[in-house]
């Protein structure tokens, strides 16, 4: 294979590794911005998203409503955490909320490891669709395309919804402001809970894409994601949207990048490399790459 | 009675800050409340909005009691209250903050009428509704502040502290408004430092100190009181 | 009451309690032992967790990385010969024939760990809040990446086992009581006052001459030294060390003895850790009976939902146990 062929589809890789993170980051950056809550069961989402895929289509449902389903699942846990673990403490110190949904992580997995059992599944539910398209003399992942077109009409649906609907003009209030926000009559629980939703169900997507990738599941699949998925917000600026985007490319191109140069001998550090490069952002740049304010514009 | 509070009570943890207040706004009045720094005039508005609840004592708006709702369904119910230190979303820009002052209504038609009649208020904010909240002057940010509040309709406008920290001359301007609002039947409830640019406008006026009702009276009265001449007009 | 009556009815209590652990070395079976070394394991993580989060205000989720530093150090060091040679070629020769005992292996542990922690925390204790907790956290996943990648060091994956089960009730329950002390003397210290003076008001301690960075940093550093103990003892308790052993689990665990028992409260922790390793050796029991496995690690997930959202300031917020408190309940001569 020629190098720029190797190079291309590595840039491939890299964009739909960048599209995942991106989709599990905007769920985290929007539920951070408004309640300054790092969820990091968010990553069980994508968990209980693949699950749900997979045992409605083992019982015999039809692939995409299968999907469908799975995903519809993943959000409507969503919900259900914010209602019973974060809800009740509204208001309470930060360093609370972040230790509760580290509980959260350990509910929920250890749920998983009793109801699905502990050991690695086969998820190959998308193996149906053709592996690779051939462009020209180029090889590509279809599973990889996919996930690169798919996530990018969905970031443009959220950019829309964001920008225009009078929910995500709400959101963006919120976190801009939570009393102003308020004074003015916003409904804050359906905001939260439309943000807990949405993100839920992008994570509920990716989830389906990463196992797909993957071509297997466990229980704790979604933890290493989500703190990943901290370092792509942190690199682009916790709490903004676009921010999320961009940092999620960023990592998925500097993770692919960094396993593709190395000798092969240091790929299993690829995860340290990935909380050196947090470290080092945090300390250089805490604003992120994008620099918004966002650290220093909420109370 | 537009708004009767009765008895009213607010602790901050165990701290008391407003050890019962009692006072009421008919409709169409303009009702000021005066005191100085910490006397308790932002607690007694946050808690009528819905932010604090209250320990004791009972809030009615309309004849109906308002202080177990959130603060959404009460913007809905017809109040508003314009915060102190303005508190527009900075990171918006003045239409979408304007919009968001009307996030309880499903008038679109009349929503849009309404920010034509905002601009016509504050013909400032005309040329900006591009232009992201946080990037305007601080007397444009107050009217912006107000027009907001203004975009819920609201039955009962509170303004807490409208004129701090702003020019003589955009004094002028707000207290104009106010004004026009009042001559056009909004009843208002004004919270100001400048006890005399709001004796002025007002109908009548309660004194507040460290959390109590001190004085009351029509403006006129309050201000020929040697007390209140002494304490808040500057002698 | 008096100081020296105080320190006295304290020299009584600690004899009554090396009592009990003479008894339980002599006569208990060896299930009572094990519980008890890992009550005393447990004891001195969550007090030491407790002078950097409690008392100290730092949020680390990072604290585990520490005592696995300290478990593959005593490990290494406690390695036989002859494995020694066979696993980890990555070591320098002449370590090949050394077998230190556990003391050696112990303080170790700490040093390492401590030394692990005052490079790590000149650069992480720059951050606040989440961002101090994520960045952690980011350590602690450093630390494991690398004792699953250095095969030479650590064996990778596999782990290191056939450790020699140096550890006994005499070692845990002397650290132990070292750490307890130890904690409980630089709160009440100057230091302590400097540490609670900065979680409470970063800037304002800062204004009345309190170096901030550095309290903070001597509060992570000696949290690490005992915790890295703890880990020299676990890895000789249990025989075996592996990267997964210490990870989230355990530092949940540990997060949630702190909270329960009171962030701030040496006391508390201490209570906290007590109690909670009897439930867990109960709920094991029980998870074996009915074979659903990992159900404990669910209900104590939600007694700690339900405790942060209750009472969110543990059982005994930051009191601390006094001999004179003691007196008004049970009539002490």
């Amino acid at each position: 294979m020629s190098s720029t062929a190797y190079f291309f589809q590595q840039f491939i890789n890299a964009l739909s590794l960048g599209s995942i993170y991106a989709l599990v980051t905007i769920g985290l950056a929007m539920v951070f911005s408004i309640l300054r809550l790092i969820n990091f069961a968010h990553g069980d989402l994508m968990m209980i998203g693949s699950y749900a895929i997979l045992m409605l289509f083992n019982a015999g449902l039809p692939v995409w409503t299968a999907i469908l389903a799975g995903v519809a699942i993943s959000g409507i846990t969503g919900i259900i955490m914010e209602r019973l673990c974060y809800r009740p403490l509204r208001g309470s110190a930060e360093m609370n909320t972040l230790l509760t949904s580290f509980a959260v992580v350990v509910l929920l997995e250890n749920g998983a490891v009793l109801f699905f059992g502990p050991n690695t599944q086969p998820f190959g539910i998308l193996n149906f669709i053709q592996p690779t398209l051939a462009v020209g003399s180029l090889l590509i992942s279809k599973i990889d395309a996919i996930t690169v077109v798919l996530t990018l009409a969905i970031l443009i649906l959220t950019a829309l919804f964001i920008k225009k609907t009078t929910l995500g003009i709400s959101m963006r209030a919120v976190a801009d402001d939570l009393t102003a926000s308020q004074l003015v009559g916003i409904p804050l629980n359906r905001v939260i809970v439309s943000a807990f939703f949405i993100g839920s169900l992008f994570a509920g997507l990716a989830g389906l894409l990463w196992s797909a990738r993957a071509g297997k599941i466990f229980p704790l699949m979604g933890f290493i994601p989500v703190v990943k998925a901290f370092v792509a917000a942190v690199i682009g600026g916790f709490g903004s949207i676009p921010g999320a985007v961009i940092g999620g490319y960023v990592l998925g191109f500097a993770e692919v990048f960094f396993v593709a140069l190395l000798p092969p001998d240091f790929q299993g550090y690829r995860d340290a490399f990935v909380f050196v490069l947090l470290i080092i952002i945090l300390l250089v740049r805490p604003q992120g790459i994008l620099g918004a304010k966002a650290m220093e514009r909420r109370i | 009675m537009i708004l009767q509070v009765t008895d009213l009570e607010v602790f901050y943890g165990n701290i008391q800050a407003l050890h019962g207040i009692s006072f009421n706004v008919e409709e169409g009045e303009t009702v000021t409340i005066i005191g100085s720094n910490g006397a308790g005039k932002s607690t007694t508005l946050l808690t009528i909005a819905g932010l604090l609840k209250p320990g004791k004592g009972e809030i009615k708006y309309l004849g109906t009691s308002t202080k177990t709702l959130p603060a959404d369904r009460i913007v809905r119910r017809g109040i508003s209250l314009c915060p102190e230190g303005r508190r527009i979303f900075s990171s918006l820009t003045v239409y979408e903050n304007l919009i968001m002052g009307a996030v309880q209504r499903r008038d679109r038609k009349k929503i849009r009428a309404d920010v034509k009649w905002v601009l016509s208020l504050f013909p400032d904010l005309n040329s900006r509704l591009d232009q992201a909240g946080g990037t305007l002057s601080g007397g444009q940010q107050q009217m912006l502040a107000i027009g907001r509040s203004l975009m819920s309709r609201p039955k009962l406008l509170i303004l807490d502290e409208p004129s701090l920290g702003l020019a003589p001359v955009l004094v002028n301007q707000i207290f104009n408004v106010i004004a026009t609002l009042k001559n056009d039947g909004t009843t208002v409830l004004l919270v100001e430092q400048n006890a005399r640019r709001a004796l002025e406008i007002a109908d009548r006026g309660y004194v507040i100190e460290t959390g109590r009702i001190t004085m009351e009276g029509s403006s006129t009265f309050l201000k020929s009181n040697d007390q209140v001449k002494s304490a808040y007009l500057g002698g | 009451m008096h100081s020296g009556r105080q320190a006295g009815y304290t020299f009584m209590a600690l004899g009554l309690f090396f009592l009990g652990i003479y008894l339980l070395s002599a006569y208990g079976n060896h299930y009572y032992q094990r519980v008890g070394n890992l009550m005393m394991i447990y004891v001195i993580l969550t007090v030491s967790l407790n002078l950097s989060s409690g008392i100290m205000g730092i949020s680390s989720l990072g604290q585990i990385g520490f005592m696995a530093i300290g478990a593959y150090v005593a490990a290494i060091l406690t390695l036989p010969p002859g494995l020694k040679e066979r696993w980890l070629t990555g070591l320098p020769h002449w370590m090949h024939s050394i077998q230190t005992g556990l003391l050696p292996a112990m303080l170790l542990a700490g040093l390492l760990a401590a030394v692990v922690a005052f490079l790590v925390g000149i650069v992480i204790l720059r951050l606040q809040g989440v961002f101090a907790a994520v960045a952690t956290l980011g350590f602690l996943i450093i630390v494991k990446v690398i004792a699953e990648n250095w095969m030479t060091v650590t064996r990778g994956g596999r782990g290191l086992s056939a450790l020699p089960a140096y550890t006994n009730l005499w070692w845990t329950s002397t650290a132990a009581v070292v750490t307890i002390y130890a904690v409980w003397r630089i709160l009440k210290s100057p230091h302590g006052r400097s540490m609670i003076a900065v979680r409470e008001h970063d800037l304002a301690a800062q204004s009345v001459g309190i170096n901030a960075p550095k309290i903070r940093l001597l509060a992570f550093v000696i949290s690490a030294f005992f915790t890295g103990i703890a880990g020299a003892l676990w890895a000789n308790l249990i025989g075996v060390v592996s990267p997964g052993s210490f990870y989230l689990w355990l530092t949940l665990l540990i997060i949630i003895m702190m909270v329960v028992g009171g962030m701030g409260s040496v006391t508390g922790s201490v209570i906290s850790a007590v109690g909670f390793t009897i439930l867990l050796e109960l709920l094991r029991g029980f998870e074996n009976k009915i074979a659903m496995y990992g159900i404990s690690y669910i209900i104590f997930a939600v007694v700690f939902l339900l405790m942060i959202i209750f009472r969110p300031e543990g059982i005994m917020g930051d009191r601390e146990f006094s001999w004179r408190n003691v007196r008004r309940i049970i009539p002490l001569p």
